[in-house]
């Protein structure tokens, strides 16, 4: 019996400036079995969701250049179709989780906490 | 040189070898030595500000997700507290990502700590110094 109708590969959008953090998160995703496509910014990543499946899950990073993280999520909250898809925010800044969010992670980022946050929201199909 | 002094230079040029040798290990992916110089509690705080136990890292490299074409390390200063060794120096590494090469140069802060008798790193920080603009992969 189907329990989740989740894929079984499912779709991680990776927003960060960083290009190692990105990188390096994108590389422990994909070898976790998910399918992670990065975005170099708020932009990048709108750019990305008007073009492409709507994925499973975003992680987003708050400071970025052209569109921050805050920016992005109000432009994703605005439309129906991005709306629903959860949140995982990763901040430095302790002080300023001033944003709605699904969860948020303090960097440095705990490798176990987000894979654990992560397959939470990106149960893959199972079944009974 | 007195009997402490004595003890210190030998763990000194014990650090030195390992610290050579978890470099050349990592380099060569060689995933069986880093499982020996690694202690089961290795925490790493790396350039990428995600933090990571042994057996992740051992996945990563394993799986050719941690790939380098490029790690030279040079010890800056080596110091002894007993049971526990603080390695400083600089490295610099060339990462094959998925889409472009990487080279950067950082500082790094090891510490090893004896377990049943043999050094072993239970602790790694990296900090950034400077990083080049990425190569994409041909």
């Amino acid at each position: 019996m189907q329990v989740d109708k989740k894929r079984d590969d499912p779709r991680i959008l990776v927003v960060e400036d960083d290009e190692d953090a990105r990188e390096a998160m994108v590389a422990l995703l994909q070898m976790k079995g998910y399918r992670a496509v990065p975005a170099g910014n708020g932009k990048e990543a709108l750019d990305y969701l008007n073009r492409a499946p709507v994925p499973d899950l975003i992680i987003l990073d708050l400071w970025m250049p052209v569109m921050d993280g805050w920016q992005f999520r109000n432009e994703q909250i605005k439309d129906p179709r991005l709306a629903e898809i959860p949140v995982i925010v990763l901040t430095a800044l302790s002080d300023r989780t001033d944003i709605d969010a699904n969860e948020i992670i303090i960097k440095p980022v705990d490798v176990d906490r987000l894979l654990t946050t992560v397959s939470h929201y990106c149960r893959r199909e199972q079944t009974a | 040189m007195n009997p402490d002094d004595h003890r210190n230079a030998q763990v000194r040029r014990e650090i030195e070898a390992l610290e050579h040798r978890e470099a050349q290990a990592m380099l060569r992916a060689d995933t069986s030595t880093l499982q020996t110089l690694w202690a089961d509690e290795l925490l790493v705080n790396s350039t990428a500000n995600l933090i990571a136990g042994k057996q992740i890292l051992l996945e990563m490299v394993k799986n050719g997700r941690l790939k380098l074409r490029i790690y030279e390390r040079r010890l800056v200063r080596i110091t002894t507290f007993g049971e526990m060794v603080i390695a400083t120096g600089n490295e610099v590494s060339q990462l094959i990502g998925n889409t472009a090469e990487y080279k950067m140069f950082v500082s790094y802060m090891n510490v090893w700590a004896k377990r049943r008798g043999n050094w072993r790193l239970v602790a790694r920080h990296v900090g950034i110094i400077e990083r080049e603009k990425p190569v994409p992969l041909q």
